[in-house]
């Protein structure tokens, strides 16, 4: 198994949270139909909650989209600070092969221009313990820009993400990410 | 029901459509850019529609033939064969040609406003939707190249 | 005027031995058998990745394009039907139109069938472009052949939009009305002081977007038709995947919407409560029909080139769109079953719980139409989880519900269908959970062949889905029996 951590471990305990939450609100309210009330009863007190409950939600909504404005992987969210010249690799996926360097250093911004000679294909960066690092689209005719920065050493793999054909699988190759210059 | 109140409207929405389509010709101005030249197209299937649509109101009638809903898919499907690159590139090098595929989207808009607006009364808003709808979609990019190729 | 129209209308087709409660048993026996043979497809698929069986690329990727394109049809059938026969409570709708769009989307069905069958047209149900053209392992008539199968599938559900809008547009005056905007604005009232029920607000909200995403995917279509008469025919492939996804995102998340209009209708008669129009649903599901045909850009947050603003836009509307099902639909659901003297029949549990796979793919669904979080779910495993949650865990489970309802349920259900029942939750839960453990390993979709965990995720959810089967073909038994024996009476809970 793959461990567990990063983003995915954060994700994986929201969405645990959220659905435990959720079955138990289920179980209980379906519990309560062995003791039956009037409609009149319990409909006021749920259309003030109905009213918390919307704050609440709306209140969190705003929260997280404008936290992710300051997270999306996206060249213009970058902060300035890592906008310094990156090392710049260009991607050529095809099916069902990438066409990029096989070794890139560690410890340095790397600009990926990814980019596709046929199909829609993905360009998925997995670390060395197996962990989905980094993703972007290769798309016909259109470059998209990825800045990475690999934190680690070590034999990376790059998947394709995008259902590209009957290759699709076997579209992977290894990237070996080595120390970088002054480390060690 | 069509009132006294909106022939006036009516009348200016045929004159901008006959000037939509008659002017360029008479002048010799080429075709607008690809987004706008399909907008085009979607306001004489609009324009079309509504005079359609306007005919059938001005008599309550028997409603629920669902022929005319059959008819109404069927020149959706037109409007958009008669935007078909291969038709429409072939006519394009012909003013008079052109000129009349213009009259063709006003013919197929008027004939689809009257179909939904004869299936029941007020549906034709639907067929308005419709038009506006894949005018709008076309108008971001259909028939266009990527750029850089 | 126009109540003397209404009274000159007549139904040839009843006239015909064709009444509507048939209508609409030949489509729901239709989808369900659909359902029942593209969820064994769906079982192949798994077994082949978990290498219990083995499949050739070509022939795994065909029956994926199966399975997405089917199930999605469908549904879109099934629930189709559903509402409809709920909204002939309400509106004046034609049965012969009802049939038409069966047919059309049966036929569309057929033709897709052939195409991956016979043809082993296998580019995914998305069919992105380029891919059904380059690098193709089947003949270019299945290309075009699929291509005609959508297009029957969108003019189906265009032409069941249409009469419903009209309907609505008859009985309550307006769409504005339809939306129950009139308990909003003072002069849209109508002087007899009707307003439209919940399920009517939500047939004009699912009627008005079906007609939008209808048109998009007929755009869709006729380009890659044009390019597949001619391959010269320019395709922009940026606008092309926003259009594929504008329809095929819309036209999936539709059914939910359009299975709220079965709740609103059906889960009263269970909880003996009135579910009653206010301004809160007027409010709603006016928001609902504003951005839900605007959440499509999160499929495109990794493509990195595609305009800011669209992809923040697809975000907050995606966000907001959980708002009227979360606060409105979900929470009224659940009041209204709040210490309600509920009857629990097959029927009612289905609801129950599919109100609960609504959440927890939602729930899924909006981790991942977060950016920051999309960058390592986007195309994982964690996708299909949360779509399979919803519609197989939400959608699918409403439409079981209502064809419980539909064979009529007087009795509370027996051993067996208890058993087959929680049979079917256990094989469900169990598959789901593989889902998501293979999309937070970040295991890939669609690959016949998965890096690890996904074949051991794989083997697990194989044993998953033959209890699911089985306890699926219990409850249909179930449901099928008390068809045979309530006389065709139903409709009593």
């Amino acid at each position: 198994m793959v461990p567990l951590e990063g983003k995915q471990l954060v994700i994986f305990v929201l969405w645990v949270a959220l659905t435990a939450i959720v079955i138990g609100v289920f179980w209980w309210v379906m519990r309560s139909t062995r003791r039956p009330d009037a409609y009149d009863a319990v409909s006021k007190g749920g259309y003030r909650l109905r009213k918390s409950w919307a704050w609440f939600y709306g209140t969190l909504l705003i929260a997280a989209f404008a936290a992710t404005l300051w997270t999306v992987p996206y060249a213009w969210a970058q902060p300035a600070a890592a906008k310094r010249p990156a090392m710049v690799v260009t991607v050529r996926a095809r099916q069902f092969s990438f066409s990029m360097p096989s070794r890139l250093p560690a410890g340095r911004q790397i600009e990926f221009r990814v980019t596709s000679d046929d199909v829609n294909h993905g360009f998925g960066i997995y670390s060395p313990q197996g962990v989905l690092v980094a993703q972007v689209q290769a798309m016909p005719d259109y470059t998209n820009v990825m800045y990475f920065t690999f934190s680690a050493p070590g034999t990376y793999t790059i998947r394709c993400l995008e259902f590209c054909g009957v290759g699709h699988s076997d579209m992977h190759q290894t990237l070996t990410v080595y120390p970088a210059k002054g480390s060690v | 029901m069509m009132t006294r109140r909106n022939v006036p409207w009516l009348g200016l929405l045929v004159v901008a459509m006959a000037a939509d389509i008659l002017v360029p010709a008479a002048l010799g101005i080429g075709d607008p850019p690809l987004g706008l030249h399909h907008l085009e197209h979607a306001f004489l299937l609009f324009g079309g529609g509504v005079l359609g649509i306007a005919y059938v109101r001005r008599s309550p009638r028997e409603w629920g033939d669902p022929l005319w809903l059959f008819a109404t898919i069927l020149l959706g499907a037109a409007g958009l064969v008669l935007m078909v690159p291969e038709l429409y590139s072939r006519v394009d090098a012909y003013p008079v040609l052109h000129t009349l595929l213009h009259v063709g989207f006003a013919v197929v808009g008027y004939f689809g406003g009257y179909a939904a607006e004869r299936y029941s009364p007020r549906s034709g808003i639907a067929w308005l939707l419709m038009v506006v709808m894949t005018g709008a979609l076309t108008a971001t990019g259909f028939g266009a190249p990527p750029p850089g190729v | 005027m126009l109540a003397r129209q209404l009274e000159r209308t007549e139904f040839h087709a009843e006239d015909a031995g064709l009444s509507p409660r048939r209508v609409v048993g030949i489509g729901l026996v239709i989808g369900l058998i659909t359902i029942y043979g593209l969820a064994m497809v769906g079982g192949i698929m798994k077994a082949a990745q978990g290498n219990l069986l083995h499949l050739a690329p070509e022939t795994f990727y065909a029956l994926l394009t199966l399975h997405g394109a089917g199930m999605i049809a469908t549904v879109v059938l099934l629930t189709g039907v559903a509402h409809w026969y709920f909204l002939r409570e309400h509106l004046t709708l034609r049965v012969e139109v009802l049939l038409f769009a069966v047919a059309a989307i049966v036929w569309g069905l057929l033709a897709a069938a052939v195409a991956v069958l016979v043809g082993g047209f296998a580019p995914g149900w998305t069919f992105l472009y380029p891919l059904p053209f380059v690098g193709a392992t089947w003949p270019a008539w299945a290309t075009g052949l699929f291509f005609f199968g959508v297009l029957f599938v969108g003019i189906g559900f265009a032409i069941y939009c249409l009469d419903i809008l009209a309907g609505i547009v008859r009985e309550y005056g307006s769409l504005l009305n339809g939306l129950a905007l009139d308990t909003l604005i003072p002069r849209l009232r109508r002087a007899d002081g009707k307003v439209a029920p919940p399920t009517v607000i939500a047939a004009t909200m699912v009627a008005i977007d079906g007609i939008l995403t209808v048109s998009a995917g007929t755009i869709l279509v006729i380009a890659l038709l044009g390019r597949w008469a001619s391959p010269n025919f320019p395709i922009d492939p940026l606008w092309i995947k926003n259009l594929t996804y504008f329809f095929g995102h819309t036209i999936a998340n539709l059914t939910i919407y359009v299975s709220a209009g079965v709740i609103y209708a059906v889960l009263p008669h269970y909880t003996q409560r009135p579910w009653h129009t206010n301004k809160i649903y007027a409010i709603s599901w006016t928001t609902s029909l504003i951005f839900v045909p605007w959440a499509w850009p999160h499929h495109l947050y990794m493509d990195f080139v595609q305009a800011p603003w669209l992809q923040l836009f697809g975000e907050g509307s995606t966000y907001i769109a959980s708002i009227p099902a979360t606060v409105v639909t979900i929470f009224g659901a659940l009041l209204l079953v709040y210490r309600s003297p509920m009857r629990w029949r097959i029927g009612s549990t289905m609801f129950v719980a599919g109100l609960l796979g609504w959440l927890i793919g939602g729930a899924a669904a909006m981790l991942d139409a977060t950016i920051p979080f999309n960058d390592v779910l986007h195309n994982t495993l964690w996708v299909p989880a949360h779509f399979h949650t919803y519609l197989l865990g939400g959608v699918f489970l409403f439409v079981l519900g209502f064809a419980s309802h539909f064979a009529g349920e007087r009795a509370a259900p027996g051993r067996f269908a208890k058993t087959a029942e929680w049979l079917f939750f256990v094989g469900l839960g169990g598959f789901l959970l593989t889902f998501y453990a293979g999309g937070i390993e970040g295991v890939p979709r669609r690959e016949a062949v998965q890096p690890a965990p996904g074949p051991f995720l794989a083997d697990i959810a194989t044993g998953f889905v033959v209890i699911l089967l089985v306890g699926l073909t219990g409850v249909l038994l179930e449901t099928l029996w008390r068809a045979r024996h309530s006389a065709g009476q139903g409709g009593e809970a």
